[in-house]
């Protein structure tokens, strides 16, 4: 039997997540809370950026998403799988280089200002790619996610070990970026129409003082 | 060299921003660090006879581990640092531990990049666990349906009409989610569908070992991957047809209806 595109990405997939889950078995760190580090030399958050989050929690690395714009104050964050290739019709590889690859369009959070800024200013993803991300997206959202070279294998099997890793990647974020999927109520200083915003860059408004 | 001087040494290195860039003895304490950790997880590979592979000399381990995290030498590219130092108790001990995390992600890279025999996976691989492993190709069987008969389209259509409207709650919330293309774990399912995630991923299990067992028995000539193929459809196709249902129950078109008329004059 020949294999068809589909059977090849997901055997791409599989194999990055064999190695994957051998090398995640063993518990490498306690299980305690960290307090968060002072982020105020950080620029405010903006659509493009690609920012670090730390673990709530000792026993998960940091990590990597990209953020846009969810309306006034608010934003979304697509989080950065740590696997090579896309493992769903709902991923995107964007770069090939590691370790900002495939986004997870599955699993975003969307959050306040406040919480967005608790993360680490890491670079701009370039236009191109954030034009590819919008149209990904905007389908996405629609409920028609893309098909392409780009996008992952189609999920139809109740027992296909995607679904494992679908849950282990919703406890990766939570740990990150907390449960709270969508964040409502934050209360936060509204600004004149004539205030002049901050410059790209400033450092965000210590907590005191937002 | 004692814990104060390596977490000096760790300090340093993200100051000075390259293990390069430290004094000697500290860059080969921490190389001896990063690479000890290397090899330690090498040896799980090799444990899981994934291959016998041998970590590199200890400046690339650390050169590896370098590359990796700084992304390749992007400006703002080394905020990990910022997170290795700044975690928890900030000792020698999260420091530690925070390297062992990352460098998880780097022997991978390293093994898909240098030994990508370690981790073939073949199309008749048996994956998972449990008493019924499923290979990648039953997974996603092959769409193209030139092969299917009559009696199994037939089978399809006759299954959806007769047992739509008999499905349990839980499995109707199993096949409506999937054909949304959510996952089980989302935001809001329990609350929209009153099932936590263990409970849908039973029934997903359960429906397609029943609809499987009644498919071996019709059709007993098929392959594991085209019977994989047939079942499937079959959910997709239920769940298709309860998507239109609730989509019609929730936007009550009147179009074709009687119109309803107020009279205001009374």
């Amino acid at each position: 039997m020949t294999q068809n595109d589909e059977q090849v990405k997901l055997q791409m997939w599989m194999e990055d997540y064999a190695l994957y889950q051998l090398l995640q078995s063993e518990k490498l760190s306690k299980s305690e809370a960290c307090t968060p580090p002072g982020f105020s030399q950080e620029p405010s958050p903006a659509e493009r950026q690609i920012r670090l989050w730390p673990a709530k929690n000792m026993e998960w690395p940091p990590l990597y998403g990209v953020i846009l714009s969810a309306g006034y104050t608010r934003w979304r964050v697509f989080p950065f799988s740590e696997l090579a290739h896309p493992g769903v019709p709902q991923e995107l590889k964007v770069c090939e280089e590691p370790p900002l690859r495939v986004l997870q369009g599955w699993n975003t959070r969307e959050m306040s200002t406040r919480v967005a800024a608790q993360s680490w200013f890491v670079g701009v993803l370039p236009e191109e790619k954030w034009f590819e991300v919008n149209r990904w997206w905007l389908a996405l959202s629609a409920g028609s996610p893309l098909a392409g070279p780009n996008t992952g294998p189609e999920l139809r099997h109740p027992r296909d070990p995607r679904h494992d890793y679908m849950e282990q990647e919703v406890c990766r974020i939570d740990a990150c970026l907390g449960e709270e999927r969508a964040e409502y109520g934050v209360k936060e200083k509204l600004k004149k129409a004539a205030e002049p915003e901050s410059e790209y860059g400033e450092p965000p408004p210590s907590p005191e003082t937002s | 060299m004692n814990a104060e001087e390596e977490m000096a040494a760790w300090r340093n290195w993200k100051d000075l921003c390259a293990l390069a860039l430290i004094s000697n003895t500290e860059r080969i304490q921490l190389q001896q660090v990063i690479s000890d950790r290397f090899r330690s997880m090498v040896r799980k590979v090799n444990l899981h006879g994934r291959g016998a592979l041998t970590a590199p000399p200890n400046p690339d381990c650390a050169h590896l581990f370098e590359s990796y995290c700084a992304m390749h030498q992007r400006r703002d590219g080394k905020k990990y640092k910022q997170w290795l130092l700044s975690r928890g108790r900030q000792d020698l001990d999260t420091v530690q531990s925070g390297v062992m995390l990352l460098i998880r992600n780097v022997v991978r890279e390293w093994v898909r990049d240098s030994h990508p025999q370690t981790a073939e996976v073949s199309l008749q691989h048996f994956l998972g666990q449990g008493a019924t492993p499923v290979t990648l190709e039953e997974l996603l069987p092959d769409t193209k349906s030139e092969t299917r008969t009559a009696e199994q389209s037939e089978w399809i259509e006759e299954t959806i009409r007769n047992e739509v409207e008999s499905l349990e709650a839980v499995e109707r919330a199993v096949l409506l989610i999937r054909a949304r293309g959510s996952v089980f774990s989302a935001a809001g399912i329990r609350e929209e569908f009153g099932f936590g995630k263990t409970a849908l991923h039973k029934y997903h299990r359960l429906l397609l070992e029943r609809w499987a067992a009644e498919a071996r028995d019709l059709f007993p000539e098929l392959a594991p991957a085209e019977g994989a193929g047939l079942v499937l459809d079959l959910m997709d196709g239920m769940g298709k047809k309860l998507f239109r249902q609730s989509f019609a129950e929730n936007n009550d078109f009147s179009a074709f209806g009687e119109m309803e008329v107020c009279d205001d004059a009374e």
